[in-house]
């Protein structure tokens, strides 16, 4: 079942034109990024000669680069968005606040979802507080209204328009690579703004699903989700690593992209996690960014490059893990990993 | 030496080198001047904006009421085509200036 967006902000006219800039400059640059691509090809001439050692291996092809006008045109632009993105958007959003205030607060407090915070004084993990990720303006916490900001207006309308088909579907066709045709329950770890947990509940309509994430700005705009389509997810502000739900109380556990956000020990906690909440015989799905292991040298540079530039400070460690070796390692079986993009590695407990 | 081989100019070995000559432009030094020249430009463009605003005022004022029209207005799916036609040639046209392939 899909439905129309009761969320979208009725944008304005200085944010419509704004955010439609933004889409401007992505579209209008690709000729730029193709010319780029040959001064890349002209300077690294034999990409197996690169160093084996990836700081390395980027300050070697940057410095080379940085003799491009074009590449230093492009290095310009992709800051001034990454600056820019969240302020443009939290403007846009700012404009139409008192138009969509009722219709955040309708979805916030009506409905069968529910929210439950963490308790008062808790600490957030130092892998996560006070990092912009994404390097989104203020992070996740600094403004009030970030998870409608980052879900409809970054998400939906922004990086929406980039990927072919759609951010949509590609959740759907990965909440879908489960096992089996129907689960009782499932934990959605990293649920964010409740995109893969819409996927699942589309998916497996019969369920009851709980998710978790860090972030209490992202669970709150998950909760308009869920509110807005007439779903009853129980959403927590818990880490995946250490959920507190009991011990094999669920028969699916999902996740959609998370891994990269949490440092390589943390996601192996995750996984073990997993493992404990999942009643025998459960199913295991989890998906992220493409391995390092499944590039070759100049694509990991690429990749690595606009991790470091992009905000995303675990993304070197969590895509050089063997997503299938820390499963097993946590106890999973009959695992498989596959895929460049999304990665997605599956498992199950034992009967 | 004789006064006519003192006089002879060699001919380029490439002509096609003088359609974009190595011309460097601006340097680190500079930098100070561009952030002027943005500010001015800021002030330009709120000139502009100034002139707008009043615009829709005295439209207002003549029984006109574009001003809110323009705030919540939707371009269709033709017009958002067009729209991003433009929008997208203008980020080009910026994007080759500042990388210097203007016209390649």
């Amino acid at each position: 079942m899909r439905m129309t967006n009761p969320l979208e902000p009725p944008f304005r006219q200085r944010g419509r034109a704004s955010l439609d800039f933004l889409l401007h400059f992505g579209r209008g640059t690709q000729g730029l990024r193709g010319e780029v691509e040959k001064d890349i090809a002209r300077v690294v001439p034999d990409p197996e000669k690169l160093p084996q050692d990836i700081d390395q291996r980027s300050q070697q092809i940057e410095q080379r680069l940085m003799a491009s006008p074009l590449w230093r045109t492009q290095a310009l632009i992709g800051e001034w968005n990454a600056r820019n993105h969240g302020l443009i958007a939290r403007e846009a959003f700012e404009e139409v606040r008192e138009d969509v205030d009722t219709v955040i607060e309708r979805y916030q407090s009506q409905g069968a979802t529910t929210l439950e915070p963490a308790p008062d004084g808790t600490e957030p993990p130092a892998y996560f507080e006070g990092v912009n990720f994404h390097r989104t303006a203020g992070g996740w916490e600094d403004h009030e209204m970030q998870g409608y900001i980052h879900g409809e207006i970054v998400h939906r309308k922004l990086v929406n328009a980039f990927f072919p088909g759609g951010i949509f579907k590609q959740r759907r066709a990965v909440a879908a690579m489960a096992p089996r045709e129907d689960y009782k329950r499932i934990l959605d770890m990293g649920a964010s703004t409740g995109h893969f947990t819409q996927a699942l509940q589309e998916t497996y309509p019969g369920a009851e699903i709980i998710g978790v994430d860090l972030s209490l700005r992202v669970l709150e705009h998950a909760q308009r989700i869920g509110n807005a389509h007439g779903w009853a997810w129980k959403l927590y502000q818990r880490p995946a690593e250490d959920t507190g739900f009991a011990d094999a109380s669920f028969d699916l556990v999902a996740s959609y992209i998370l891994l990269h956000e949490i440092p390589a020990d943390v996601i192996r906690r995750v996984f073990e996690e997993a493992f404990r909440v999942l009643e025998p015989g459960g199913d295991m799905i989890m998906s992220d960014v493409t391995r390092y292991a499944d590039m070759d040298k100049l694509s990991v540079w690429r990749a690595d490059s606009n991790a470091r530039l992009g905000g995303e400070p675990y993304w070197r460690e969590s895509a050089s893990l063997d997503l299938a070796e820390v499963a097993r390692a946590a106890g999973f079986v009959d695992v498989t990993a596959q895929g460049i993009y999304p990665h997605v590695v599956k498992g199950h407990k034992p009967k | 030496m004789n006064a006519a081989a003192m006089n002879t100019i060699a001919t380029p070995t490439n002509p096609k080198a003088y359609n974009h000559p190595d011309r460097p432009t601006l340097v680190d030094a500079d930098v100070g001047r561009v952030g002027s020249a943005v500010l001015a430009l800021t002030r330009e463009l709120w000139v502009l904006t100034d002139r707008v605003a009043v615009m829709e005022e005295l439209l207002t004022q003549n029984g006109i009421n574009i001003a809110e029209q323009i705030e919540t207005f939707q371009p269709s799916a033709k017009m958002q085509e067009k729209l991003d036609a433009r929008g997208k040639h203008m980020v080009e046209m910026i994007v080759a200036a500042l990388a210097g392939t203007e016209g390649a």
